[in-house]
Protein backbone atom coordinates (compact mmCIF):
# COMPACT_ATOMS: atom_id res chain seq x y z
CA UNK A 1 0.00 0.00 0.00
CA UNK A 2 1.27 3.45 -0.94
CA UNK A 3 2.31 6.06 1.60
CA UNK A 4 1.95 8.82 -0.98
CA UNK A 5 -1.07 10.82 -2.07
CA UNK A 6 -1.29 10.83 -5.87
CA UNK A 7 -3.92 12.38 -8.09
CA UNK A 8 -4.28 13.20 -11.74
CA UNK A 9 -7.61 14.89 -12.25
CA UNK A 10 -8.27 15.35 -15.95
CA UNK A 11 -11.73 16.80 -15.44
CA UNK A 12 -14.22 17.19 -12.63
CA UNK A 13 -17.69 18.56 -13.30
CA UNK A 14 -20.65 19.58 -11.20
CA UNK A 15 -23.44 19.02 -13.69
CA UNK A 16 -22.35 20.89 -16.82
CA UNK A 17 -19.92 23.12 -14.94
CA UNK A 18 -16.24 22.09 -14.97
CA UNK A 19 -14.65 22.57 -11.54
CA UNK A 20 -11.18 21.08 -11.78
CA UNK A 21 -9.13 20.42 -14.90
CA UNK A 22 -5.76 18.86 -15.61
CA UNK A 23 -4.54 18.89 -12.03
CA UNK A 24 -1.64 16.71 -10.96
CA UNK A 25 -0.66 16.33 -7.34
CA UNK A 26 1.81 14.09 -5.57
CA UNK A 27 2.46 14.40 -1.87
CA UNK A 28 5.00 12.11 -0.27
CA UNK A 29 5.56 11.13 3.37
CA UNK A 30 6.58 14.09 5.52
CA UNK A 31 5.54 16.56 2.86
CA UNK A 32 3.00 19.31 3.47
CA UNK A 33 1.19 20.79 0.49
CA UNK A 34 -1.11 23.76 0.88
CA UNK A 35 -3.96 24.28 -1.57
CA UNK A 36 -5.18 27.83 -1.97
CA UNK A 37 -7.52 29.66 -4.28
CA UNK A 38 -10.66 31.77 -4.23
CA UNK A 39 -13.94 30.51 -2.79
CA UNK A 40 -15.73 28.02 -5.02
CA UNK A 41 -12.66 27.13 -7.08
CA UNK A 42 -12.83 23.45 -6.06
CA UNK A 43 -10.46 23.18 -3.10
CA UNK A 44 -12.84 21.11 -0.95
CA UNK A 45 -13.82 19.11 -4.02
CA UNK A 46 -10.15 18.26 -4.49
CA UNK A 47 -9.88 17.10 -0.87
CA UNK A 48 -13.00 14.93 -1.36
CA UNK A 49 -11.33 13.30 -4.36
CA UNK A 50 -8.05 12.80 -2.49
CA UNK A 51 -9.96 11.22 0.43
CA UNK A 52 -11.70 8.81 -1.94
CA UNK A 53 -15.14 10.23 -1.13
CA UNK A 54 -15.74 11.60 -4.61
CA UNK A 55 -15.14 9.15 -7.42
CA UNK A 56 -17.22 10.98 -9.99
CA UNK A 57 -14.36 12.50 -12.00
CA UNK A 58 -12.14 11.67 -14.95
CA UNK A 59 -8.66 10.71 -13.85
CA UNK A 60 -7.02 8.74 -11.08
CA UNK A 61 -6.40 9.22 -7.38
CA UNK A 62 -4.73 7.03 -4.77
CA UNK A 63 -3.92 7.47 -1.13
CA UNK A 64 -2.54 5.57 1.88
CA UNK A 65 -4.91 3.16 3.62
CA UNK A 66 -5.27 5.21 6.79
CA UNK A 67 -6.49 8.74 6.20
CA UNK A 68 -7.24 11.40 8.80
CA UNK A 69 -9.50 14.18 7.60
CA UNK A 70 -10.63 17.41 9.19
CA UNK A 71 -13.72 18.57 7.32
CA UNK A 72 -14.63 22.20 6.81
CA UNK A 73 -17.10 21.93 9.70
CA UNK A 74 -16.16 19.74 12.72
CA UNK A 75 -18.64 17.03 11.73
CA UNK A 76 -18.78 15.37 15.13
CA UNK A 77 -21.64 12.94 15.68
CA UNK A 78 -23.91 15.04 17.93
CA UNK A 79 -25.23 12.01 19.86
CA UNK A 80 -21.72 10.99 20.92
CA UNK A 81 -19.39 12.61 23.42
CA UNK A 82 -16.00 13.99 22.39
CA UNK A 83 -14.31 10.81 23.62
CA UNK A 84 -16.85 8.54 21.89
CA UNK A 85 -16.41 10.43 18.60
CA UNK A 86 -12.68 9.74 18.76
CA UNK A 87 -13.16 6.13 19.93
CA UNK A 88 -15.43 5.40 16.98
CA UNK A 89 -12.75 6.49 14.51
CA UNK A 90 -9.90 4.88 16.46
CA UNK A 91 -11.43 1.85 18.25
CA UNK A 92 -8.10 0.42 19.35
CA UNK A 93 -6.98 3.55 21.14
CA UNK A 94 -8.31 2.82 24.62
CA UNK A 95 -9.32 5.29 27.31
CA UNK A 96 -5.79 6.57 28.01
CA UNK A 97 -5.09 7.07 24.31
CA UNK A 98 -8.28 9.06 23.85
CA UNK A 99 -7.49 11.22 26.87
CA UNK A 100 -3.99 11.83 25.44
CA UNK A 101 -5.48 12.76 22.04
CA UNK A 102 -7.77 15.28 23.71
CA UNK A 103 -4.98 16.62 25.92
CA UNK A 104 -2.87 17.22 22.79
CA UNK A 105 -5.44 19.75 21.59
CA UNK A 106 -5.93 21.32 25.02
CA UNK A 107 -9.08 19.44 25.95
CA UNK A 108 -7.85 17.26 28.79
CA UNK A 109 -10.73 16.04 30.96
CA UNK A 110 -13.39 17.20 28.47
CA UNK A 111 -14.06 13.77 26.95
CA UNK A 112 -17.62 13.47 28.22
CA UNK A 113 -18.77 16.72 26.60
CA UNK A 114 -21.42 16.41 23.90
CA UNK A 115 -20.82 18.45 20.72
CA UNK A 116 -23.79 20.73 21.40
CA UNK A 117 -22.14 21.81 24.66
CA UNK A 118 -18.91 22.74 22.84
CA UNK A 119 -17.90 26.01 21.24
CA UNK A 120 -16.93 25.87 17.57
CA UNK A 121 -13.29 26.08 18.60
CA UNK A 122 -13.59 23.10 20.94
CA UNK A 123 -15.49 21.05 18.37
CA UNK A 124 -12.81 21.74 15.74
CA UNK A 125 -10.11 20.72 18.18
CA UNK A 126 -11.93 17.44 18.84
CA UNK A 127 -12.17 16.94 15.05
CA UNK A 128 -8.40 17.45 14.78
CA UNK A 129 -7.80 15.10 17.73
CA UNK A 130 -9.95 12.48 15.96
CA UNK A 131 -8.01 12.88 12.70
CA UNK A 132 -4.67 12.46 14.48
CA UNK A 133 -5.90 9.62 16.73
CA UNK A 134 -6.20 7.21 13.79
CA UNK A 135 -2.44 7.65 13.21
CA UNK A 136 -2.98 8.55 9.56
CA UNK A 137 -0.38 8.20 6.82
CA UNK A 138 -2.30 10.89 4.93
CA UNK A 139 -3.75 13.95 6.62
CA UNK A 140 -6.31 16.08 4.79
CA UNK A 141 -7.19 19.38 6.42
CA UNK A 142 -9.98 21.57 5.04
CA UNK A 143 -9.47 25.06 6.46
CA UNK A 144 -8.92 23.70 9.96
CA UNK A 145 -8.24 27.10 11.53
CA UNK A 146 -11.04 29.16 10.02
CA UNK A 147 -13.21 31.11 12.53
CA UNK A 148 -11.16 29.91 15.48
CA UNK A 149 -9.96 32.05 18.36
CA UNK A 150 -6.22 32.57 18.79
CA UNK A 151 -5.85 29.93 21.51
CA UNK A 152 -7.62 27.28 19.48
CA UNK A 153 -5.46 28.05 16.42
CA UNK A 154 -2.29 27.82 18.48
CA UNK A 155 -3.27 24.53 20.15
CA UNK A 156 -4.51 22.94 16.93
CA UNK A 157 -1.42 23.96 14.95
CA UNK A 158 0.85 22.67 17.69
CA UNK A 159 -0.95 19.31 17.78
CA UNK A 160 -0.80 18.91 13.98
CA UNK A 161 2.86 20.00 13.85
CA UNK A 162 3.81 17.58 16.64
CA UNK A 163 2.08 14.70 14.88
CA UNK A 164 3.73 15.59 11.53
CA UNK A 165 7.16 15.70 13.17
CA UNK A 166 6.58 12.31 14.81
CA UNK A 167 4.85 10.31 12.05
CA UNK A 168 5.70 12.24 8.87
CA UNK A 169 2.34 11.81 7.08
CA UNK A 170 1.58 13.19 3.62
CA UNK A 171 -0.43 16.34 4.35
CA UNK A 172 -2.73 18.36 2.13
CA UNK A 173 -4.19 21.46 3.71
CA UNK A 174 -6.73 23.79 2.16
CA UNK A 175 -6.43 27.38 3.28
CA UNK A 176 -7.50 30.86 2.28
CA UNK A 177 -4.96 32.55 4.49
CA UNK A 178 -1.26 32.69 3.44
CA UNK A 179 -0.26 33.49 7.03
CA UNK A 180 -1.53 30.07 8.12
CA UNK A 181 0.86 28.36 5.73
CA UNK A 182 4.07 30.14 6.69
CA UNK A 183 6.56 27.77 8.21
CA UNK A 184 4.21 24.82 7.73
CA UNK A 185 3.70 24.15 4.03
CA UNK A 186 6.54 22.87 1.85
CA UNK A 187 4.66 23.71 -1.34
CA UNK A 188 1.66 25.77 -2.26
CA UNK A 189 -0.70 24.73 -5.05
CA UNK A 190 -2.97 27.49 -6.24
CA UNK A 191 -6.22 26.51 -7.89
CA UNK A 192 -7.71 29.02 -10.30
CA UNK A 193 -11.37 28.96 -11.29
CA UNK A 194 -11.98 27.47 -14.73
CA UNK A 195 -13.40 30.02 -17.12
CA UNK B 1 -44.60 15.82 36.26
CA UNK B 2 -46.69 15.50 39.44
CA UNK B 3 -49.17 18.01 38.05
CA UNK B 4 -49.42 16.04 34.81
CA UNK B 5 -50.09 12.84 36.72
CA UNK B 6 -52.74 14.62 38.79
CA UNK B 7 -54.50 15.81 35.64
CA UNK B 8 -54.37 12.33 34.15
CA UNK B 9 -55.85 10.85 37.33
CA UNK B 10 -58.58 13.50 37.32
CA UNK B 11 -59.34 12.81 33.66
CA UNK B 12 -59.59 9.07 34.34
CA UNK B 13 -61.89 9.72 37.30
CA UNK B 14 -64.11 11.88 35.09
CA UNK B 15 -64.32 9.07 32.50
CA UNK B 16 -65.29 6.54 35.17
CA UNK B 17 -67.94 8.95 36.52
CA UNK B 18 -69.46 9.52 33.07
CA UNK B 19 -69.41 5.75 32.49
CA UNK B 20 -71.05 5.13 35.87
CA UNK B 21 -73.79 7.73 35.22
CA UNK B 22 -74.40 6.41 31.70
CA UNK B 23 -74.69 2.86 33.08
CA UNK B 24 -77.54 4.00 35.37
CA UNK B 25 -79.56 5.12 32.35
CA UNK B 26 -79.54 1.77 30.53
CA UNK B 27 -80.00 -1.90 31.53
CA UNK B 28 -76.95 -3.44 33.24
CA UNK B 29 -76.70 -6.09 30.51
CA UNK B 30 -76.23 -3.31 27.90
CA UNK B 31 -73.70 -1.25 29.83
CA UNK B 32 -72.57 -2.58 33.20
CA UNK B 33 -71.10 0.01 35.60
CA UNK B 34 -67.29 0.24 36.12
CA UNK B 35 -67.50 -1.56 39.47
CA UNK B 36 -69.23 -4.60 37.99
CA UNK B 37 -66.73 -4.75 35.13
CA UNK B 38 -63.92 -4.49 37.68
CA UNK B 39 -65.31 -7.50 39.56
CA UNK B 40 -65.51 -9.54 36.33
CA UNK B 41 -61.95 -8.51 35.49
CA UNK B 42 -60.50 -9.54 38.85
CA UNK B 43 -62.47 -12.80 38.84
CA UNK B 44 -61.28 -13.63 35.30
CA UNK B 45 -57.73 -12.86 36.28
CA UNK B 46 -57.71 -14.85 39.50
CA UNK B 47 -60.00 -17.78 38.71
CA UNK B 48 -60.54 -17.54 34.95
CA UNK B 49 -58.49 -17.73 31.77
CA UNK B 50 -57.76 -14.01 31.29
CA UNK B 51 -54.03 -14.44 32.03
CA UNK B 52 -53.72 -17.29 29.53
CA UNK B 53 -55.46 -15.45 26.68
CA UNK B 54 -53.68 -12.20 27.54
CA UNK B 55 -50.30 -13.94 27.27
CA UNK B 56 -51.27 -15.53 23.93
CA UNK B 57 -52.34 -12.18 22.46
CA UNK B 58 -49.29 -10.37 23.86
CA UNK B 59 -47.05 -12.99 22.27
CA UNK B 60 -48.71 -12.40 18.89
CA UNK B 61 -48.41 -8.64 19.32
CA UNK B 62 -44.70 -9.01 20.16
CA UNK B 63 -43.91 -11.23 17.16
CA UNK B 64 -45.92 -9.08 14.73
CA UNK B 65 -44.35 -5.92 16.19
CA UNK B 66 -40.78 -7.15 15.75
CA UNK B 67 -41.55 -8.53 12.28
CA UNK B 68 -43.21 -5.30 11.11
CA UNK B 69 -40.51 -3.04 12.52
CA UNK B 70 -37.65 -5.14 11.12
CA UNK B 71 -39.06 -5.64 7.61
CA UNK B 72 -40.57 -2.12 7.46
CA UNK B 73 -37.30 -0.50 8.55
CA UNK B 74 -35.28 -2.44 5.97
CA UNK B 75 -37.69 -1.56 3.17
CA UNK B 76 -38.06 2.05 4.36
CA UNK B 77 -34.30 2.62 4.37
CA UNK B 78 -33.98 1.01 0.92
CA UNK B 79 -36.77 3.16 -0.58
CA UNK B 80 -35.48 6.29 1.15
CA UNK B 81 -31.94 5.83 -0.13
CA UNK B 82 -32.61 4.47 -3.63
CA UNK B 83 -34.82 6.85 -5.65
CA UNK B 84 -35.30 4.36 -8.51
CA UNK B 85 -36.58 1.69 -6.11
CA UNK B 86 -38.85 4.29 -4.51
CA UNK B 87 -40.31 5.30 -7.86
CA UNK B 88 -41.02 1.66 -8.75
CA UNK B 89 -42.55 0.62 -5.42
CA UNK B 90 -44.19 3.81 -4.15
CA UNK B 91 -47.51 2.73 -5.72
CA UNK B 92 -47.29 -0.63 -3.92
CA UNK B 93 -46.75 1.12 -0.58
CA UNK B 94 -49.81 3.33 -1.14
CA UNK B 95 -51.87 0.27 -2.17
CA UNK B 96 -50.97 -1.76 0.93
CA UNK B 97 -51.34 1.32 3.13
CA UNK B 98 -54.96 1.59 2.05
CA UNK B 99 -55.76 -2.12 2.29
CA UNK B 100 -58.17 -2.63 5.24
CA UNK B 101 -56.90 -4.91 8.01
CA UNK B 102 -60.03 -7.03 7.71
CA UNK B 103 -59.38 -7.75 4.02
CA UNK B 104 -55.76 -8.74 4.66
CA UNK B 105 -56.80 -11.02 7.52
CA UNK B 106 -59.52 -12.74 5.47
CA UNK B 107 -57.22 -13.21 2.47
CA UNK B 108 -54.36 -14.58 4.59
CA UNK B 109 -56.69 -17.13 6.25
CA UNK B 110 -58.18 -18.12 2.87
CA UNK B 111 -54.78 -18.47 1.21
CA UNK B 112 -52.73 -19.97 4.05
CA UNK B 113 -55.39 -21.60 6.24
CA UNK B 114 -56.41 -20.82 9.81
CA UNK B 115 -52.83 -21.03 11.07
CA UNK B 116 -50.65 -19.03 13.43
CA UNK B 117 -48.38 -18.04 10.53
CA UNK B 118 -51.30 -16.69 8.53
CA UNK B 119 -52.49 -14.66 11.54
CA UNK B 120 -49.06 -13.12 12.12
CA UNK B 121 -48.56 -12.46 8.40
CA UNK B 122 -51.91 -10.65 8.24
CA UNK B 123 -50.96 -8.37 11.15
CA UNK B 124 -47.46 -7.68 9.84
CA UNK B 125 -48.70 -6.99 6.29
CA UNK B 126 -51.04 -4.36 7.71
CA UNK B 127 -48.40 -2.58 9.73
CA UNK B 128 -45.34 -2.84 7.45
CA UNK B 129 -46.50 -0.15 4.95
CA UNK B 130 -46.88 2.52 7.62
CA UNK B 131 -43.43 1.65 9.05
CA UNK B 132 -42.02 1.89 5.52
CA UNK B 133 -43.53 5.35 5.00
CA UNK B 134 -42.24 6.68 8.34
CA UNK B 135 -38.73 5.22 8.05
CA UNK B 136 -38.48 6.23 4.37
CA UNK B 137 -38.90 9.85 5.47
CA UNK B 138 -36.11 9.39 7.99
CA UNK B 139 -33.82 7.71 5.45
CA UNK B 140 -34.29 10.65 3.07
CA UNK B 141 -32.97 13.02 5.73
CA UNK B 142 -29.79 11.02 6.49
CA UNK B 143 -26.88 13.45 6.47
CA UNK B 144 -24.44 12.64 3.61
CA UNK B 145 -21.71 14.39 5.62
CA UNK B 146 -21.86 11.67 8.27
CA UNK B 147 -21.77 9.02 5.54
CA UNK B 148 -18.52 10.60 4.28
CA UNK B 149 -17.17 10.67 7.81
CA UNK B 150 -17.91 6.93 8.18
CA UNK B 151 -16.15 6.21 4.90
CA UNK B 152 -13.02 8.25 5.64
CA UNK B 153 -12.62 6.65 9.06
CA UNK B 154 -13.56 3.21 7.75
CA UNK B 155 -16.30 2.51 10.28
CA UNK B 156 -17.50 -0.45 8.20
CA UNK B 157 -21.08 -1.54 7.60
CA UNK B 158 -22.15 -2.63 11.07
CA UNK B 159 -20.62 0.32 13.00
CA UNK B 160 -21.97 2.78 10.43
CA UNK B 161 -25.45 1.30 10.84
CA UNK B 162 -25.26 1.25 14.63
CA UNK B 163 -23.50 4.53 15.36
CA UNK B 164 -24.33 6.72 12.36
CA UNK B 165 -27.53 5.58 10.64
CA UNK B 166 -29.72 4.32 13.50
CA UNK B 167 -29.23 7.39 15.74
CA UNK B 168 -30.37 9.58 12.84
CA UNK B 169 -33.36 7.28 12.26
CA UNK B 170 -34.19 6.99 15.98
CA UNK B 171 -36.98 9.62 16.06
CA UNK B 172 -38.65 8.01 13.05
CA UNK B 173 -38.22 4.51 14.48
CA UNK B 174 -39.78 5.64 17.76
CA UNK B 175 -42.79 7.10 15.91
CA UNK B 176 -43.11 3.83 13.97
CA UNK B 177 -42.78 1.77 17.17
CA UNK B 178 -45.27 3.76 19.25
CA UNK B 179 -47.90 4.04 16.52
CA UNK B 180 -47.11 0.42 15.64
CA UNK B 181 -47.94 -0.87 19.09
CA UNK B 182 -51.18 1.14 19.14
CA UNK B 183 -52.24 -0.29 15.76
CA UNK B 184 -50.90 -3.84 15.96
CA UNK B 185 -52.77 -4.93 19.06
CA UNK B 186 -56.06 -3.82 17.52
CA UNK B 187 -55.36 -5.77 14.32
CA UNK B 188 -54.32 -8.82 16.37
CA UNK B 189 -57.75 -8.79 18.05
CA UNK B 190 -59.49 -8.73 14.64
CA UNK B 191 -57.31 -11.58 13.38
CA UNK B 192 -57.96 -13.63 16.54
CA UNK B 193 -61.67 -12.99 16.27
CA UNK B 194 -61.69 -14.22 12.68
CA UNK B 195 -59.43 -17.24 12.74
CA UNK B 196 -57.87 -18.25 16.06
CA UNK B 197 -59.14 -20.38 18.93
CA UNK B 198 -57.34 -18.47 21.68
CA UNK B 199 -56.34 -14.93 22.59
CA UNK B 200 -58.32 -11.90 23.69
CA UNK B 201 -59.92 -11.48 20.24
CA UNK B 202 -61.22 -15.06 20.36
CA UNK B 203 -62.65 -14.46 23.85
CA UNK B 204 -64.32 -11.23 22.68
CA UNK B 205 -65.98 -13.25 19.93
CA UNK B 206 -67.38 -15.70 22.51
CA UNK B 207 -68.60 -12.84 24.73
CA UNK B 208 -70.26 -11.23 21.70
CA UNK B 209 -72.11 -14.47 20.89
CA UNK B 210 -73.41 -14.56 24.50
CA UNK B 211 -74.10 -10.78 24.59
CA UNK B 212 -71.80 -10.63 27.62
CA UNK B 213 -70.92 -6.90 27.63
CA UNK B 214 -69.21 -7.08 31.04
CA UNK B 215 -66.88 -9.77 29.71
CA UNK B 216 -66.14 -7.75 26.57
CA UNK B 217 -65.31 -4.66 28.62
CA UNK B 218 -63.29 -6.54 31.25
CA UNK B 219 -61.07 -8.38 28.73
CA UNK B 220 -60.66 -5.25 26.59
CA UNK B 221 -59.82 -3.15 29.63
CA UNK B 222 -57.22 -5.65 30.82
CA UNK B 223 -55.51 -5.56 27.45
CA UNK B 224 -55.65 -1.76 27.17
CA UNK B 225 -53.99 -1.52 30.61
CA UNK B 226 -51.19 -3.90 29.59
CA UNK B 227 -50.55 -2.05 26.32
CA UNK B 228 -50.52 1.27 28.19
CA UNK B 229 -48.03 -0.19 30.66
CA UNK B 230 -45.77 -1.28 27.77
CA UNK B 231 -46.01 2.22 26.30
CA UNK B 232 -45.26 3.95 29.61
CA UNK B 233 -42.65 1.58 31.01
CA UNK B 234 -40.83 0.52 27.83
CA UNK B 235 -41.39 2.71 24.77
CA UNK B 236 -41.57 6.14 26.45
CA UNK B 237 -38.31 5.63 28.44
CA UNK B 238 -36.65 4.23 25.29
CA UNK B 239 -37.74 7.35 23.39
CA UNK B 240 -36.36 9.58 26.14
CA UNK B 241 -33.06 7.70 26.14
CA UNK B 242 -32.71 7.88 22.34
CA UNK B 243 -33.27 11.64 22.31
CA UNK B 244 -31.37 12.49 25.54
CA UNK B 245 -28.44 13.98 23.59
CA UNK B 246 -30.71 16.76 22.30
CA UNK B 247 -31.43 18.10 25.83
Amino acid sequence: MTDTIRAHIERKWFGDTPVLADLRLEVGPGEVVAVTGPSGCGKSTLLGILAGLDRDFRGTASRPAVVGMVFQEPRLLPWKSAAANIALAAPGLGRAGIEAALAAVGLAGQGELLPRRMSLGMARRVAVARALAVEPAALLLDEPYVSLDEDSVRLTRAAVAAYCARRRPAVVMVSHTPAELEGFADRVVEIRPIR
Amino acid sequence: MASRLAWQALSLLLLLTVWHLAARLVPAATLPPPGAVGVVLVRALVHGDLGHHLAITLGRVAVAFVLSLTVGTGLGVALGRLPLLDRVFDGWVVFFLNLPALVTAILCFVWFGLTEGAALAAVALNKIPSVVVTVREGARTLDPGYRDLARVYRFGGWRTLRHVVLPQLAPYLMVAARSGLALIWKIVLVVELLGRSDGIGFKLHLFFQNFDVAGILAYSLAFILVVQAIELLLLAPLDRKASAWRD
